[in-house]
């Protein structure tokens, strides 16, 4: 494949083609989905977070008006383990046995003629329980600890060396409340089946996953199985697993032989589909006076659930952010009687930003040095340990363009220096890297006799604007309007595509986009091979280009004909050709994520405690931006989570092992009068290591802003606050 | 609630209320509330709200109090104690009960009219009745007293989220100045008590004080007189204190 130029390759900041669909409430999201005679089910969940289920009577609850079955572990059927993914062994699926091993586990799921009826119903199951202590603290003795839980812990050099070696050590330790996913949209089942064959909308990020899970948990093949997401209202990483609620609404309604739909309620999203663990971590840097990194130590601890698994790689990328020599990363998950943990935007990632990004802070000031010349200083010109030269870097130029933007010259180094008024006003800023990520994907492109493009691939868009940015790409690459190409994602029987996960959708399938571009092209011109008629004929793709549907020779434009001219003649309703990408880690260079710098202006009023965010400016190297718009969107949304990971944002667990907080009137997400103006640039070159160039821009945004923001309030306050949230009795 | 914010007296002579109005909920829930409805609230406890909690006093007497016992951050510090630290989650109330609003009542057996701040009632050991109300009556009118033209009056909101969202603390203040001298004094506290709470010892140290922060500062020392805490509410004791000083600084013009 050649590199696409760069002068194309669109960028325009092309309104979201499912805009008005949107807006008009016609985008069918799974918890729309309705079917004649479908039944409605409800949740029962445990009240207690360790031991066993002693009794269940659900004569009451199946005596109640319209309730059709209750599901409880004394009567399902054996199921099949599910699969392992690519983010480990699945979840726990609770009703096997009589266990509890959290707070909030499903226990029971009744079905019901109505949605009201089954929530009516599930409040007259009795349990009796039979409690066991549980184990709901970080730093209980009693926990279960597991050591490089991935096999991702590293060394390079030698840090105990590094350290001794060194003019000035910092060693802190940082936490991080649990945090909950929180997308609006409720997540929703509705499980069909015709037969032997299972057709499921649901709110998830993965179809393929989706369907080899539940193909395999009910023992039927996986063209059996069809999910479905067209739409989807957010998810952050909660849609990258098969949770048990959807396994349960497909298995209920093989039992009462109908439709079945299940909705979460807010309470419920808390328990039910993951969230950000708390993490605590250690961080050693060793510099020299200069500020010159000469070892690194990074170790990071998450909480997991008792039995699951869960990847959250804490200082996977740590090895890689800045050249230093001595290099070590520890990675530590302590088991807990708590809902298990799952990815949440930037999983890992985050949390271990903030811990370095506040360190290197703490670094600045101990020699004495500017946050970005010790950055400069730091940074990492070829990728440390391998010494390839990266893909595309312009991390140096995030770091200056946004200061230049932010007016960080204006900045005195001393904290408490800047006030307005009676506010203590900071400035802090945080690097940012993202690791390179994409896995195979497959797309399936047709033209048709009315010179239309119907791209297919069973990717999705969770909001973020695959729809719209892959229609850019394809009419791009096609050489057709806008308008004129349709994009169909979100199922299962279309080819196969990664989850939208981990940056590494819109890399991945705008790779096979491109790759079927080419292929489409070399389809016509060897439909009109031998056509004596064609103005193509024998032409080589390189000879040609298409312009609005109108494929003509370089060097002779008037020469040409269009797709639909060709397919008439020819007797074809369309041409379908297939795309694909297996990724490889391009030759000679280390592939690169995207890179940010973040810049926070905040005010404290010290006597109250209170902190607010003035202003943000993010410069972000995205690699090629395929579209401004949604790019934008795309970091201003993370950036509004970071200032909710730093300042508000808290899943609180109480003795019982209860989420004390799991409503929206309790668990705070920022508001609008909490987000300033967010100002986001992008900088950088396309990337070398795929045709397209591009770069995953959904979790960059994120990385950074917490550690921003706190480095921010100790130059305003002179106080070091290594805890998230900030909240304002940490301040006062 | 959006209604009254927009009344031209309410505006004019009454600012405490209307800031209080304007920082409470959205402005979609204020279209809809009444003002019987917020003054008759319900706690925002979690541990009241959430059934599968067993142990909660207002919902189930004699039962005990999760949340004496658990993570608690919205809780009251004051006319609380171990059988209850719920607290009276409405701004409104809060302005009402500095300014002496009296509630009138309508019963099957006739009318009867109670002052505000002897309308909620403190749990003490019956956490489940919440105010004076008897079965079968309604709140029919709120008289609002007007403050004598010359009044200053404010309410301050303090909250981990700037907006849409319940006080960690709050004050309302309305004071009377004359040549430097705190002539007459309202000051009631909100967020931090079981009830909307009046500071009257508070107003006894203002009135006839000179306008500075050490006055300011020994009313805030007595407004939040014996707290009941717990590890999460700690720091509401000093945060209410500090609340207080700044409205005070505030509507007296100390500071801008
Ligand atoms: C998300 C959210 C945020 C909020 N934030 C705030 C806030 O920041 N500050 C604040 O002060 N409030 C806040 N509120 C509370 C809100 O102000 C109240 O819910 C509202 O005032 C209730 O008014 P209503 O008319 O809907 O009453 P309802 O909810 O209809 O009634 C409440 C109770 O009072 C009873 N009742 C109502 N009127 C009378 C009457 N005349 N006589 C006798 N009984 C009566 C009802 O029977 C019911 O038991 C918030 C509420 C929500 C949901």
């Amino acid at each position: 494949m050649t590199a696409v130029t760069g002068s194309q390759l669109v960028g325009d900041p092309v309104d979201r083609v499912d805009g008005p669909l949107k807006v008009r409430g016609a985008a069918p999201y799974p918890s729309d989905v309705r079917y004649p005679g479908m039944a409605y089910a409800a949740l029962v969940q445990s009240t207690i977070a360790a031991g066993t289920i002693s009794s269940i009577d659900t004569a009451e609850a199946e005596a109640a008006p319209g309730v059709l079955a209750v599901l409880t572990h004394e009567n399902i059927p054996d199921l099949a383990e599910a699969p392992l993914t690519a983010l480990g062994s699945p979840p726990r699926f609770p009703l096997q046995d009589d266990r509890i091993v959290h707070h909030g586990q499903h226990v029971a799921l009744v079905v019901a003629g109505t949605s009201g009826q089954a929530a009516a119903a599930a409040r007259l199951i009795r349990i009796g329980y039979q409690e066991t202590p549980a184990i709901l603290d970080i730093a209980d003795p009693d926990a279960p600890v597991v050591t490089n839980p991935w096999g991702l812990e590293s060394e390079r050099g030698d840090v105990a060396a590094g350290l001794a070696s060194a003019d000035v050590v910092c060693d802190e330790t940082f936490t991080i409340a649990a945090e909950t996913n929180n997308p609006l949209g409720l997540f929703a089942t509705v499980a069909r089946w015709d037969g032997d064959r299972l057709v499921v909308h649901d709110s998830t990020q993965w179809p393929m996953m989706e369907r080899r899970t539940l193909a395999d948990v009910f023992g039927i093949p996986e063209d059996d199985v069809r999910v479905l997401v067209p739409y989807l209202g957010g998810a952050f990483g909660a849609g990258l697993r098969t949770w048990p609620h959807t396994i349960l609404t497909a298995l209920a309604a093989r039992i009462v032989n109908r439709p079945v739909k299940l909705v979460l309620t807010r309470p419920q999203m808390f328990t039910s589909v993951g969230h950000r663990p708390e993490t605590v971590q250690r961080v050693r840097l060793g510099a020299t006076r200069e500020g010159r990194l000469v070892a690194l130590d990074h170790e990071g601890t998450s909480t997991i659930g008792t039995e699951e698994a869960n990847l959250e790689p804490i200082t996977m990328g740590t090895p890689s952010l800045y050249a230093c020599p001595n290099v070590a990363t520890h990675d530590r998950q302590v088991r807990l009687n708590i809902p298990n943990p799952g990815p949440m935007r930037a999983p890992g990632t985050a949390q271990g930003n903030f811990a370095i990004e506040s360190a290197l802070d703490e670094l600045s000031y101990a020699v004495g040095v500017d946050p970005i010349e010790l950055r400069l200083r730091n940074h990492a010109e070829v990728q440390p340990g391998s010494g390839l030269p990266w893909s595309s870097n312009a991390l140096r130029e995030c770091y200056l363009v946004g200061a230049d933007r932010f007016g960080w010259a204006e900045r005195s180094a001393e904290p408490r220096s800047m006030r307005d008024g009676t506010e203590l006003v900071g400035y802090g800023m945080a690097g940012a890297a993202y690791h390179w990520y994409q896995t195979p994907c497959r797309v399936r492109i047709s033209i048709g006799r009315d010179g239309t493009a119907h791209v297919r691939s069973a990717a999705t868009d969770l909001g973020t604007g695959t729809y719209t940015v892959t229609t850019q790409l394809a009419a791009e690459l096609l050489g057709l309007d806008v308008g004129r190409v349709r994009v169909e994602i979100g199922d299962s029987d279309l080819p196969p595509a990664p989850q939208s996960g981990g940056s590494g959708l819109m890399i991945s399938l705008g790779n096979a986009v491109h790759d079927a571009a080419a292929t489409m092209l070399q389809a016509f011109i060897d439909a009109v091979a031998g056509d004596e008629a064609s103005p193509l004929r024998g032409r080589r793709p390189n000879e040609v280009a298409v312009h609005e549907g109108r494929i003509h020779l370089v060097a002779d434009p008037s020469a040409g004909e269009t797709y639909a001219e060709i397919l008439a003649r020819h007797g074809l309703d369309e041409i379908t050709v297939d795309g694909e990408v297996q990724p490889q880690p391009p030759a000679g260079m280390a592939p690169a994520g995207a890179f940010a710098a973040h810049f926070v202006e905040v005010r404290v009023d010290e006597d109250l405690g209170l902190l607010r965010i003035a202003r943000v400016v993010s410069a972000v190297d995205g690699g090629r931006i395929l579209n401004e718009k949604t790019a934008r969107s795309q970091i201003t949304g993370a950036t509004v989570m970071g200032i909710g990971m730093a300042m508000l944002e808290e899943t609180v667990f109480d003795p019982s092992g209860r989420i004390a907080n799991a409503t929206f009137g309790d668990y705070l997400i920022p508001v609008n009068a909490d987000v300033p103006t967010l100002d986001a640039v992008f900088v950088g070159e396309p990337d070398k290591s795929t045709p397209i160039g591009i770069k995953g821009l959904g979790e960059v945004g994120i990385v950074g802003v917490p550690a921003a923001i706190a480095n921010a309030v100790h130059h305003a306050t002179g106080r070091r606050i290594r805890s998230l949230p900030i909240t304002m009795d940490r301040l006062l | 609630m959006e209604e009254l914010a927009a009344d031209p007296v309410v505006i004019e002579r009454l600012p405490v209320v209307r800031e209080a109005l304007l920082l409470s909920a959205s402005t979609q829930l204020r279209n809809m509330a009444t003002i019987g409805g917020n003054i008759l609230q319900r706690t925002r406890c979690r541990y009241f709200r959430d059934a599968t909690v067993a142990a909660c006093n207002k919902r189930a007497p004699g039962s005990g109090c999760a949340a004496v016992t658990g993570p608690a951050r919205m809780h009251a510090i004051l006319g609380a104690d171990e059988h209850c630290i719920a607290v009276h989650a409405s701004d409104l109330c809060v302005s009402l009960v500095a300014l002496d609003a009296d509630v009138h009542i309508q019963g099957t057996g006739g009318r009867r009219t109670v002052p505000l701040t002897g309308f909620h009632v403190r749990p003490g050991d019956r956490p489940d009745i919440e105010n004076v109300l008897g079965h079968g009556e309604i709140i029919t009118e709120v008289d609002v007293p007007l403050l004598p033209v010359g009044t200053r009056s404010g309410y301050l909101k303090v909250r981990d989220r700037a907006s849409y969202e319940f006080a960690l603390t709050s004050a309302a203040a309305a004071l009377r100045v004359e040549d430097g001298v705190v002539a007459e004094a309202r000051l009631a506290l909100g967020g931090v008590g079981t009830v909307p709470w009046r500071a009257r010892e508070a107003e006894e140290i203002l009135t006839g004080a000179p306008v500075d922060d050490e006055t300011f500062r020994a009313a805030a020392e007595a407004a939040v007189r014996d707290p009941f805490t717990v590890p999460g509410t700690e720091f509401k004791v000093e945060l209410a204190k500090r609340t207080v000083v700044r409205i005070l600084q505030t509507v007296s013009g100390v500071r801008s």
